[in-house]
């Protein structure tokens, strides 16, 4: 982790989202694991630790927020970048009050998820 | 246009519906106003005039005969006498020349009778004729001077046959006359008199009857005006349920009380109508943002998919130095680019999680509005003449939302004046509290046509390209959620003006939350 390649975890419920972010991350240097459900995304937060989660918040439960209380609870030194769509100010503040290090909203370039995960 | 012209009010529903309807409205006003003023008050009134008239007519008309009558009595009792006189002159005469006295009471008794004739000339001047006067007048002197020629004969000498004959017969010729006379005037004039009794019991009925008819005249008039125009109006209220509020015209030719409640139904039928228009706009626009909102949710997905596979493409392409792809794709890219700003535009205007209002400057949103702008309004010259006077009364109000609201007006005005021109921005306080804000260029102004449909979304007067017909949308919007009202007036070729209207900040204790 600290000095090798950060561990990133990537969950959006469009596949092409989660495509596009694995190889532009990948191609950064990032070690990263894609999921389009957030059983899966959970399940393998508890299997390995992540430097990094990437998520949107909006999906079937479990959601985006479920996500981001788990790793709260498993790594709080853990950074999060949310991904929104159109997220209202109620919404900004929790994340906020969350920890939540950085918001992306939709439509995003992938040079700026990568510049926000990869930031120290 | 007129900037200062007409302070707004609280109400301004000839912004709503425009100038022609305005005009229509005063129109009406006019025909109402334009007629001879006959009011019910003024019948009521003029009824009870007549009715009084009709009894001090009656009043006069029985004191009249009352007077009549009592000359008429006096006249009788005064003739009365003068009779009673000349009979006993009589009898005693007629005794004398039977009996051969009472010649002296005779001549007492005419002499009464001339002296109460001469006291009492006055009062049977009145009645009688003159003529008939001087007639009984003639005969009583004769009576008396033949009375007296007797007397002095006695006196001083023996009485002649021939000249007893001819004085006896002057003294029954001069009596007979004057009593047949007063005989004929008194029969007459008692007859006349009873005559005058009857007219003045007759006349307090007569005019009793007269009275009646009077007031039911005037009360059935009344009444027929009174429920005629009640019918009316309850036919006008049937009409205006059933949706028509074109307004009421004049059904009488004069002008009455109700003539005032027509113009006040007018007045109604119109506000009426600019508020039912401003709610059938309301929810149209929510409807419309519901439906927007999804549509808009939906496409923001697919379009950041599209973006950023175009984005991880461009990539590749330019480190594998395929610039021709990388300029195709640049393309893809900044469609989709400006795709997102439209859906973004519709997001904004359809936004349901507002930032509260709070108390602020009005010059404040304005002034970011003009900043944002500087540079278009110098490309077209336009002059930005900021007339918002710093201490106007706070508004409650919501600061991005109030810049985007007047960054959209000066931006409209801004694209109606590409040759130049002048922007306006006056503002004042509204009475009651709150203030007013005008925005007034002098562009092109909108087609009459056109002003009901400037609020809808996607309507657009622009060419092809450089209006998505929101501005106005939102702007609506943004004034909805201060509670404000939004005004457009417009004249092709002159200019448009852009009323605002805010309600007033509430205290601290109710500001708040």
């Amino acid at each position: 982790m600290t000095g090798g390649a950060p561990a990133v975890l990537v969950l959006d419920d469009e596949a092409i989202v989660v495509e596009r972010l694995t190889e532009a991350l990948s191609r950064a240097g990032a070690e990263v694991e894609g999921f389009t459900d957030g059983a899966s995304a959970l399940r393998a937060l508890r299997e390995k630790p992540f430097d990094v989660v990437v998520t949107d918040l909006k999906m079937r439960p479990p959601t985006g927020m479920d996500v981001i209380l788990e790793v709260r609870r498993l790594r709080p030194e853990a950074r999060t970048v949310v991904i929104t769509g159109y997220a209202d100010r109620e919404t900004f503040e929790h994340m906020r009050r969350l920890g939540v290090s950085a918001f992306v909203a939709k439509p995003f370039r992938l040079k700026d998820v990568v510049d926000k995960v990869l930031a120290r | 246009m007129k900037p200062d012209a007409a302070k707004p009010s609280a109400d301004h529903p000839e912004y709503t519906l425009g100038a022609r309807e305005a005009e229509r409205l005063r129109e009406a006003e006019r025909a109402f106003l334009d007629r001879p003023q006959l009011s019910i008050r003024a019948r009521i009134a003029s009824g009870f005039l007549l009715c009084f008239l009709l009894v001090a007519l009656t009043a006069a008309g029985s004191l009249g005969l009352l007077y009549g009558v009592k000359a008429k009595v006096r006249f009788l009792s005064a003739s009365e006498s003068l009779s009673g006189h000349l009979h006993v002159a009589r009898s005693h005469f007629r005794d004398y020349f039977r009996e051969g006295r009472g010649l002296a009471e005779a001549r007492r008794e005419a002499e009464a009778a001339l002296d109460h004739y001469r006291e009492n000339t006055v009062v049977l001047l009145a009645v009688a004729g003159p003529e008939d006067l001087a007639r009984v007048s003639r005969n009583l002197v004769r009576l008396s001077e033949a009375l007296a020629e007797a007397s002095s004969i006695e006196r001083y000498g023996a009485w002649d046959p021939s000249l007893r004959d001819e004085v006896e017969g002057t003294l029954e010729r001069e009596s007979g006359q004057a009593l047949e006379l007063m005989d004929q005037l008194m029969t007459r004039e008692a007859a006349q008199a009873g005559r005058l009794l009857s007219m003045a019991q007759i006349l307090p009925f007569a005019s009793l009857a007269i009275l009646l008819l009077i007031i039911f005249w005037v009360a059935w008039i009344l009444a027929r005006t009174i429920t005629l125009s009640l019918q009316r109006f309850h036919e006008y209220t049937r009409r205006i349920s059933a949706g028509d509020f074109s307004p009421i015209t004049p059904a009488k030719p004069y002008r009455d009380e109700f003539s005032d409640l027509a113009l006040a139904v007018n007045r109604m039928l119109f506000e009426l109508r600019a508020r039912e228009a401003q709610v059938t706009r309301a929810g149209k626009l929510a409807a419309l943002g519901t439906f927007t909102a999804g549509i808009a949710h939906e496409l923001n997905n697919p379009l950041n998919n599209i973006s950023i596979t175009a984005e991880a493409l461009l990539e590749e392409c330019r480190e594998g130095g395929d610039s021709r792809k990388a300029r195709l794709l640049k393309s893809i890219y900044n469609e989709v680019q400006r795709a997102d700003a439209i859906v973004r535009g519709l997001l904004d205007f359809t936004r349901d999680e507002p930032s509260p209002l709070a108390p602020l400057r009005l010059l404040d949103p304005v002034e970011g509005a003009a900043d944002l702008l500087a540079n278009e309004m110098a490309l077209s010259s336009v002059v930005f003449d900021n007339r918002v006077p710093a201490d106007l009364p706070p508004v409650r109000g919501d600061y991005d939302a109030l810049r985007q609201l007047f960054f959209n007006l000066f931006l409209n005005a801004v694209q109606a004046m590409p040759k130049g021109g002048r922007l306006t921005v006056t503002a004042g306080p509204r009475e009651g509290g709150g203030a007013w804000v005008e925005v007034t260029d002098e562009g092109s102004g909108i087609p009459a046509e056109a002003l009901p449909h400037v609020f809808d979304p996607f309507f657009t007067t622009k060419e092809r390209g450089k209006g998505t017909g929101l501005g106005l949308a939102i702007c609506h919007g943004v004034v909805e959620r201060h509670k404000g009202e939004i005004h457009v007036d417009s004249v092709p070729g002159r200019g448009t003006t852009v009323r605002l209207l805010f309600p007033p900040a509430p205290g601290p204790a109710e500001a708040a939350p």
